[in-house]
């Protein structure tokens, strides 16, 4: 049997390194606009915290998953370390489901938050969140999940797009988000045994993931002093 | 304009002009330099006294004056800081 570059130390190695820097990234933009909220109180500054601080929630449970399919892995070579990977897999794909759809409501409200009402938001979210975190847990697919996120994206994209004024600045940022959003389905749907990428595709558009949160952080950097 | 910004903008413009008063002005002056109604001002001065931007002091003859406190300062000097951040990112 072709053990999977995850087996490798070197593949293995890449993971934790690209969940280490996109997580800390994250908690490095949820934390750094921690005094200017609450400086504030703006809506806005709050639902961009929350959908960076959801991202690193989810890209950790992500880890996690990887973490039990390796061990999988592992058992067929003899090294059971016996805890229920049948439990973990479908709990963690349930929570990083919620995580990571809850971030990209985060994301997209942030922006259009002034059009729509905060119950309303809050309603739709978390059931779509719920309904696609029961669908991932039911079916235990990584596909199904990034196929049902990648619609949302499409209409959030849509939304993030149709906003009240348009220049480079925010067109860059906005840019920036899709791109969050692309490797995050990318990142998913690499969880799902079916689809194989090589490890150098792999390598790749980790640096380029990793180089769109340095991005982001660079922007919000620039106005925290 | 974005009631959210204008409430920013209120509150920056409140603190700013207790700071051009050298820091300590009465509720009177404070109200019809700020250009707020009565309701609105009281509801700002409630907030602001709520969160800690200023404080009430009270003299020796019994006469109360406002003041900023450091969260107070610290929003004036951030204020244009918060604004670009809220523009780049289209909060």
């Amino acid at each position: 049997m072709a053990i999977p570059y995850l087996f490798g130390p070197v593949g293995f190695i890449s993971e934790v390194l690209y969940t280490m820097i996109v997580v800390l990234f994250c908690f490095l933009i949820y934390f750094k606009t921690k005094e200017m909220y609450d400086l504030t109180k703006y809506k806005g500054i709050q639902y961009f915290r929350n959908a960076f601080l959801f991202f690193g929630l989810a890209y950790l449970c992500r880890f996690v998953i990887q973490i039990t399919q390796l061990t999988n892995i592992a058992s067929g070579f003899g090294f059971d370390i016996g805890h229920p990977r049948r439990m973990v897999f479908p709990l963690f794909m349930l929570v990083v489901s919620y995580l990571s759809t809850m971030a990209l409501f985060y994301l997209t409200y942030s922006t259009s938050w002034k059009r729509f009402k905060y119950t309303s938001f809050m309603i739709l979210s978390n059931a779509v969140a719920i309904c696609l975190a029961l669908v991932s847990f039911i079916f235990r697919s990584p596909f199904i999940l990034s196929i049902l996120q990648l619609l949302l994206l499409l209409t959030a994209f849509i939304i993030i797009v149709k906003q009240h004024k348009q220049s480079k600045k925010t067109a860059i940022t906005k840019f920036l988000y899709f791109l969050i959003l692309i490797f995050w389905l990318l990142n998913i749907l690499v969880l799902d045994s079916r689809w194989f990428f090589p490890f150098e595709y792999k390598i790749i558009f980790q640096v380029i993931s990793i180089g769109v949160f340095i991005a982001i952080y660079y922007k919000v950097k620039k106005w925290i002093k | 304009m974005n009631k959210k910004r204008d409430r920013l903008e209120i509150i920056y413009n409140f603190l700013k002009i207790i700071q051009d008063n050298h820091n300590s002005i009465k509720p009177t002056p404070l109200l019809r330099k700020s250009n707020l109604s009565s309701q609105s001002f009281n509801e700002y001065s409630e907030e602001l006294l709520s969160k800690e931007f200023i404080r009430e002091i009270t003299d020796k003859k019994g006469r109360k004056y406002i003041t900023l406190t450091d969260r107070g300062f610290s929003y004036l000097q951030k204020y244009n800081t918060i604004l670009g951040f809220i523009d780049e990112f289209e909060l």
